[in-house]
C-alpha cells in the first residue's frame, strides 16, 4: 500500500510556512525600527536590549521547529 | 507536486524577506533562514518516509542484515542534517564552524560504519580460510 503525503501536511506547509515567514519578518522590522528610534534618542543600551529581546523571541519560535525536525529525523532514520 | 510548488514559492518569498531583513542586520535574516530550512527539511523527511519503508521491503526480500541497512539509513540522516547546517554556517560567514561540523559528521559516520568494516573483514577471512 502506497503512502501519500496527506492534505494535513499540505495545509501545514502552505499556511504555517508563509505565516511564520511573515511573523519573523514583522518582528525583525519592528525591532529594527525601535532600535533606530532608541539609538537616535541616545538610548543605545535600551536599543541593544530591545534587539536582544526580539532575537530571543524569534529563537523561541524557531526552537520548536528545530526540535520537531530533529525528532522526525530521529524516528525516520532510526536513531 | 503541489506541495513542492508551494514550498518553492515559500522559498522565493523567504528570499525577498531575507533581503529586506538583511539591510537591517544579519541576525533576523539568519533566524528566518534557519526557520524556513527546518520547515522545508521537515517536508522532505515526510516524503522520504515511504522511501525508507521501501528499503525495509527490499531488506526483507533480499534477506539482508537489518543492522547493516540501519547503518546506511543513519548515514543518510547524518549527511542531510550536517549538510544543511554547514551551509547555513557558511552563509553567515562562519565557514570554520560548518567545516568542523562536517568533520564531526564524517567521524560519526565512520564510527557507525565500523560494524560494516568488521563484517567485511570477517567475510574476507572466511574466504581466505576456505581458499
Amino acid at each position: 500500500m502506497g503512502y501519500v503525503p496527506g492534505q494535513q501536511l499540505l495545509f501545514c506547509l502552505s499556511d504555517m510556512e508563509i505565516d511564520l515567514i511573515f511573523k519573523i519578518a514583522a518582528i525583525g522590522i519592528i525591532i529594527s525600527i525601535l532600535n533606530q528610534v532608541l539609538t537616535r534618542s541616545g538610548r543605545e543600551e535600551q536599543a541593544t536590549m530591545t534587539t536582544l529581546a526580539g532575537v530571543i523571541v524569534v529563537l523561541m519560535i524557531i526552537a520548536q521547529k528545530i526540535s520537531d525536525l530533529f525528532n522526525l529525523v530521529k524516528t525516520l532514520f532510526q536513531f | 507536486m503541489e506541495l513542492f510548488l508551494k514550498a518553492t514559492a515559500g522559498i522565493l518569498i523567504t528570499l525577498v524577506v531575507y533581503l529586506i531583513l538583511a539591510k537591517q542586520g544579519k541576525d533576523f535574516s539568519l533566524l528566518l533562514t534557519v526557520a524556513v530550512c527546518c520547515m522545508i527539511a521537515t517536508a522532505a523527511m515526510h516524503y522520504l518516509r515511504p522511501v525508507i519503508d521501501f528499503f525495509d521491503k527490499l531488506q526483507a526480500l533480499g534477506n539482508l542484515n537489518l543492522q547493516l541497512l540501519n547503518i546506511l539509513i543513519k548515514t543518510v540522516g547524518i549527511a542531510l542534517i550536517s549538510e544543511i547546517t554547514a551551509h547555513i554556517c557558511t552563509d553567515t560567514g562562519n565557514a570554520a564552524l560548518g567545516k568542523t561540523l562536517q568533520i564531526l559528521a564524517s567521524a560519526v559516520v565512520l564510527w557507525l560504519s565500523l560494524p560494516l568494516f568488521t563484517s567485511l573483514i570477517d567475510l574476507i577471512e572466511e574466504i581466505l580460510i576456505t581458499v
